[in-house]
């Protein structure tokens, strides 16, 4: 026992949920300390580790895995942290360093459907939401203005005030997929994304280096740096490699401590008057489910037995192909443009709705080591490779995921370096993904012939990527048997217990679960506000 | 020595012809020539009031601005029309007092930090446009700026009057006849109301400009103002007027520079807004200053370096786990070289400054190039674009001398250094490097104390004199 | 040195034996281009497609006329024995690097490749492998006899089970790729001058890199 930390508010978790409720909560004048689990990281040194890695393929090689938080990462190998009890992969990426995974992204900032919140009302599937989208727009405007977001008018989700700035410029390759695929009654618009298309809150305009993922090299992209230093800015604590593992209560259930090792597994005890889980939707019910005791044999937060399950993301089938007109993706950032239209609809009541998504990502990489693997060499390489290079594009779903209590987390038989146990999923995808992913396909097959496509390569049914979209696994709800969290996101079971973070969404919707996420995060740390 | 005291003081008396033609009121709001207005905006643009006389984000012209100096803070004053805290109840001849010598409408002398010594050039005709531009298309701020609270002696503003004596040349501007129209206009404009030698003129131990080295290079707090004159390496002998009026108003010359810190406040509130004629003038004028030579500069500091990578030493090779231990080439590649190429050519479109070929690292002063890797380019605050970010965040002192340093061997001039003491200072002073143009100018009452000390003495003296 | 951008191949002018530059020429070009050789400091003279005298394409008209296809084996053979014997010839010190280079000519399907590039990947494969520098040899010796045609030869290779069949892919995927080694051992030996990213570099920057002012990639790529 090394020392007694102390703050008003202690957040777990520095991700971007966890960081912006402290910087709301500590600009309303309470002390925060947020403890986050991995290192510090640099900007320029993840461009110079990206530009020196030798999987430029996994976005995560260059984020540092450190012995005392490990996070997931399947290249070259799988590093055996995320532990697979099947049926499905489920390949989750996460990254534990100050500011979180949204370290890299592609800036998908969306907001849901009215509709998404409602859909065993109105379709008879999943389960709805304690809240009305009403009810959470001005958290959705407050992120979106925190984090310099723009988009698309007419995406389907109201808003009250406009973007904070206009789309970042349209690639040329996503114009010529506007023009072409109207033709077809495709309506490509430019996704919503937290990127610069002008100087905003002290960071420049995109320069179109497409490198969103793994991380923007100047800042033009809100991420988790951005955050960490403005709840720094703001007054926050952070404190790096503290590794939370046991949550404490008192016989009445408050929530008195939390303890933490640091890398030499010294432990200490933080205390505080609120308590943040921000430490996202697979490490959160992991730290709840550890902290059980007595009185709660199954885990704190957990009388519901709901913590850890209804685990969802958003898989993806894509098409690959070549378009009949040189277009040159890797022009611009990487993810600029989607068709919005199959996100709804009565439909939903018999499969998955989804959204499309076109990459703008360079293809020059993956198709030379397409080409390499296959033995095209000489001049037919180079060839080979400028036409792929200039004419193969792709076009993927991201689709929505039932919860669904089977589908879960939980603690592993397998501890890491420190002696706590790794985290352990339980995956399945059922008919409802299926019979969506056959859907989309259709879609594909149009796509491609209005862009006279050929070499057409579809993903093999039934084998999905993963979109690092964790939610459900402590979903909020009203009622506390069979549900984590209230409509505020303070657990059922602890009135001094907030989660904040796409975990307590009890759907996943058609997209990216980010600034839904920190819309929640952020009405979590009013009521902390507004009650304490 | 003993005629420095009994200096009047009011000096009221010189007659301003147009006085009594247009000495109106604020609030009698005539209906003043438009043209007139026009113009006296247009020349207030080319005086550059806003930098000193408006706060960030602050209402325009109303002061309050603090300038950091050497011997305390000094606060710009407001002068909109306001007739309770601004310049409202200021007849012409009083405005052009304040404006060309220095003396306010109470009689007080103001601090040099206000550029009189330059506006005294400036002619009677545009000095009643700017008074009509003030006085009626300024909107009044009724609201007191904090005063400048300097410590003895330099509260005593009565000492300016001896440096004035010395250092004020208040004759107007008087047009060379053997020189072009145009020469005689960017003279004009130089010499007066752009005040460019305020910055670029460096100083004598009286902190007063150096009329020998006219326009030969400056320090502006942590920023040096380069060398203008014609020499074809120290100054600006091989840069086109084209160069130098793209430069003016756009802060950008092709293969040559940029500007950033000071340079790019005054383009942005000032020359930017001037029209191509006078800018042209101004080039005119510059290209013809005497050159002033700096042994050291063997070829122009646009004439350095070439696209070089230094690529091989680099990948495969894991970073330090020091960040002060990453070389010049690893801090280039995880800083720079996004935007300016692995190889320093910058962007295709020439939008982003190739870093050969490029003032910023042709200089055997390196100052420049420390700000600008601490702070960045910042063009029009607040409003339009980070034409570069600052690493003062990111990377320490030692991180930006190990980069400046490399950025000049590899791309640059070779006999340039960037120490990391250098680093240091710099970034302390960069804090408030905003308007540093005016702390510059204001140093000036550094000479006030040695008049002041001197005077003391000798009133000492003759007390000592007196009494035996 | 960096290697420049092309034109040439990629941009469509492919089907070479249908335009109007004559073998000949190119076979001139070729005996330029191996002069350098021996020096390996890959400073071609030019950078015309020479390769294209290999092109296989299916879009390639008259590659299936027997005339033609006699030609380019001729051609194919005269190139192979230019390129690879004086490699193989050269003091044994240098030869393994010198049969490297010609090896990665071939595969690479580029005319001139960075010397200095070439030593550090020839580097890196030899610590990966120390038996790189006679396999390389062995390679470029089969080769030279063989006059294969790289487009067939990793199918060859296999079919043979040839202790050589990894060789070709190690090579050019550290020349394209820039990265050599496998799985845990990989790392990145270039990134910026890797070929697949120079031979587009007139249409696209390696991720991570600029592409000019604000919404430059608006633009048609031209």
């Amino acid at each position: 026992m090394a020392q007694d930390l102390s703050a008003d508010i202690v957040v777990i978790g520095s991700g971007v949920c966890g960081l912006l409720a402290a910087h709301r909560l500590v600009m309303q004048g309470a002390s925060l300390l947020i403890l986050e689990a991995g290192p510090r990281v640099d900007r320029g040194r993840i461009v110079a580790a990206y530009r020196n890695s030798a999987w430029k393929g996994n976005w995560m090689a260059p984020y540092p895995s450190m012995p005392w938080a490990p996070h997931p990462n399947y290249h070259p190998k799988d590093n055996g942290y995320l532990i697979q009890a099947g049926p499905y992969p489920y390949p989750a990426e996460y990254i534990r360093v100050v500011g979180g995974t949204i370290w890299h992204w592609a800036a998908h900032a969306w907001r849901v459907l009215p509709n998404d919140l409602k859909i065993k009302s109105l379709y008879g599937v999943g389960r709805d939401w304690p809240l009305s989208y009403e009810e959470l727009e001005p958290y959705y405007y407050e992120a979106e203005v925190k984090m310099g977001v723009s988009g698309a008018p007419n995406t389907g989700s109201p808003r009250t005030k406009p973007f904070p700035m206009e789309p970042v410029a349209e690639p040329w390759a996503m114009r010529r997929f506007r023009e072409r695929l109207a033709a077809g009654g495709y309506e490509v618009v430019s996704n919503t994304t937290a990127r610069n298309s002008r100087t905003y809150d002290g960071r420049p305009a995109c320069c179109g280096n497409n490198n969103c993922q793994p991380i923007c090299p100047i800042g033009a992209q809100y991420d988790g740096g951005v955050a960490a230093s403005a709840a720094e800015a703001a007054g926050a604590k952070i404190i790096p490699n503290a590794v939370v593992y046991r949550i404490e209560h008192d016989p009445q259930g408050r929530i008195v401590a939390v303890h933490y090792y640091d890398p030499n597994k010294t432990s200490y005890r933080v205390t505080g008057k609120t308590f943040i889980l921000a430490a996202n939707g697979i490490e959160s019910p992991k730290l709840l489910l550890m902290s059980a005791s007595d009185k709660y044999p199954k885990g704190l937060a957990n009388g519901s037995d709901m913590v850890g399950r209804n685990l969802m993301d958003h898989p993806s089938s894509s098409l690959t192909f070549d378009a009949e007109e040189e277009l040159w993706l890797g022009r611009g950032h990487q993810s600029p443009s989607s068709i919005n239209t199959f996100r709804d609809g009565a439909f939903r009541s018999e499969y998955a709705a989804f959204r499309l998504d076109f990459t703008n990502i360079s293809q020059v990489r993956s198709a030379a080591e397409d080409l390499i693997a296959a033995g095209v060499y000489g001049p037919e390489l180079e060839k080979q490779l400028r036409y792929r290079s200039a004419h193969q594009v792709n076009v993927k779903d991201v689709l929505e995921v039932l919860p669904n209590p089977e589908n879960r987390v939980v603690l592993s038989s397998q501890k890491d370096a420190l002696g706590i146990p790794k985290p352990e999923v339980h995956y399945a995808l059922d008919d409802y993904v299926h019979k969506g992913m056959a859907a989309a396909k259709v879609e594909y097959a149009r796509i491609a012939e209005l862009m006279g496509g050929t070499n057409l390569r579809y993903t093999p049914d039934g084998q999905y990527a993963n979109n690092q979209h964790i939610t459900g696994t402590m979903s909020m709800g009203n009622d506390p048997k069979d549900s984590v969290v209230d409509r505020f996101g303070r657990a059922h079971d602890h009135p001094n217990l907030f989660i904040a973070g796409t975990g307590v969404m009890p759907t996943a919707a058609t997209v990216n679960s980010t600034l839904t996420g920190v819309a929640l995060a952020l009405r979590t740390a009013q009521h902390i506000h507004e009650t304490s | 020595m003993k005629s420095i005291l009994p200096l009047p003081i009011a000096s009221g008396a010189i007659a301003i012809a147009l006085a009594s033609v247009n000495a109106l009121p604020a609030f009698a709001a005539p209906p003043a020539d438009a043209d007139l207005i026009q113009r006296g905006q247009y020349l207030a643009a080319a005086g550059d009031c806003v930098a000193c006389h408006t706060t960030p984000g602050g209402k325009a012209l109303a002061g309050g601005l603090s300038l950091p100096t050497p011997v305390g803070a000094i606060v710009s004053t407001n002068i909109t029309p306001s007739k309770t805290y601004g310049i409202g109840t200021y007849t012409l001849p009083q405005f052009a007092d304040a404006l060309r010598k220095g003396v306010r409408a109470d009689g007080q002398r103001l601090y040099p930090a206000m550029p009189y010594t330059s506006y005294a050039q400036v002619s009677d005709d545009d000095v009643k446009a700017l008074y009509a531009y003030f006085m009626n298309a300024v909107a009044p701020v009724d609201a007191p700026s904090p005063q400048t609270e300097l410590s003895f002696p330099f509260n005593i503003r009565l000492s300016m009057a001896a440096w004035n004596l010395l250092f004020l040349d208040s004759k107007p501007f008087e047009p060379d006849p053997s020189k072009s129209a145009e020469w005689n206009r960017g003279a004009y404009l130089v010499r007066g109301l752009t005040h460019c030698s305020a910055c670029h003129t460096p100083r004598n131990v009286l902190m007063a400009e150096k009329a020998s080295r006219d326009l030969g290079g400056g320090e502006v707090g942590p920023w040096h103002a380069p060398n203008i004159t014609s020499d074809a390496n120290s100054g600006i002998g091989g840069w086109s007027e084209r160069d130098l009026i793209d430069y003016m108003r756009d802060g950008r010359a092709v293969n040559k520079a940029q500007a950033a810190g000071p340079m790019a406040e005054a383009i942005d509130n000032s020359l930017h807004l001037l029209q191509d004629s006078d800018l042209r003038s101004i080039a005119v004028y510059l290209k013809a200053v005497p050159a002033v030579r700096n042994d050291e500069d063997a070829r122009p500091a646009f004439g350095w370096g070439a696209a070089a990578d230094d690529l091989s030493g680099i990948r495969g090779v894991p970073l330090p786990a020091d960040p002060n231990q990453m070389s010049g080439p690893q801090l280039y590649d995880a800083y720079c070289a996004t935007c300016h190429q692995s190889d320093g050519q910058g962007s295709d479109d020439g939008g982003l400054p190739s870093l050969f070929h490029n003032t910023a690292l042709g200089r055997t002063n390196t100052n420049n190039l420390v700000m600008v890797l601490l702070d960045g380019i910042h063009r029009l605050p607040g409003a339009s674009d980070i034409l570069m970010p600052g690493f003062a965040h990111e990377l320490s002192d030692q991180q930006i001398a190990t980069l400046g340093a490399y950025l000049t061997q590899r791309y640059g001039n070779p006999s340039a250094a960037v120490t990391t003491a250098q680093v240091q200072d710099l970034r302390a002073g960069s804090a408030s490097s905003f308007l540093i143009v005016a702390t510059r100018v204001a140093m000036s009452a550094v000479a006030v104390l040695a008049i002041l000390v001197a005077a003391f003495w000798m009133f000492r003296r003759r007390r000592q004199g007196a009494a035996q | 040195m960096r290697p420049e951008a092309r034109s040439g191949p990629g941009q469509g002018d492919f089907a070479l034996l249908g335009d109007s530059v004559t073998p000949l020429a190119r076979a001139s070009t070729i005996n330029d281009t191996v002069m350098t050789l021996g020096a390996l400091h890959g400073a071609g003279p030019s950078d015309t497609p020479v390769f294209s005298v290999l092109d296989h394409s299916q879009t390639t008209a008259g590659s299936h006329d027997p005339v033609r296809r006699a030609l380019l084996v001729t051609l194919l053979a005269a190139y192979v024995t230019t390129l690879v014997s004086p490699a193989l010839a050269a003091p044994s010190t240098d030869a393994a690097l010198a049969a490297f280079l010609a090896a990665s000519k071939l595969l690479t399907g580029r005319p001139t490749l960075e010397s200095e590039q070439a030593s550090r990947l020839f580097g890196a494969l030899t610590a990966d492998d120390p038996q790189f520098p006679e396999k390389v040899q062995a390679l470029a010796s089969l080769i030279d006899q063989r006059k294969i045609d790289p487009l067939r030869l990793q199918q060859v290779l296999d079919a043979e089970r040839s202790e050589l069949a990894a060789l070709p892919r190690d090579i050019v995927t550290a020349w394209y790729v820039g990265v050599v080694g496998d799985d845990e051992r990989a790392r990145c030996i270039t990134f910026e001058t890797s070929l697949m990213n120079v031979i587009v570099s007139d249409r696209l920057k390696p991720p991570s890199y600029c592409y000019g002012v604000y919404g430059s990639w608006a633009q048609k790529p031209t």
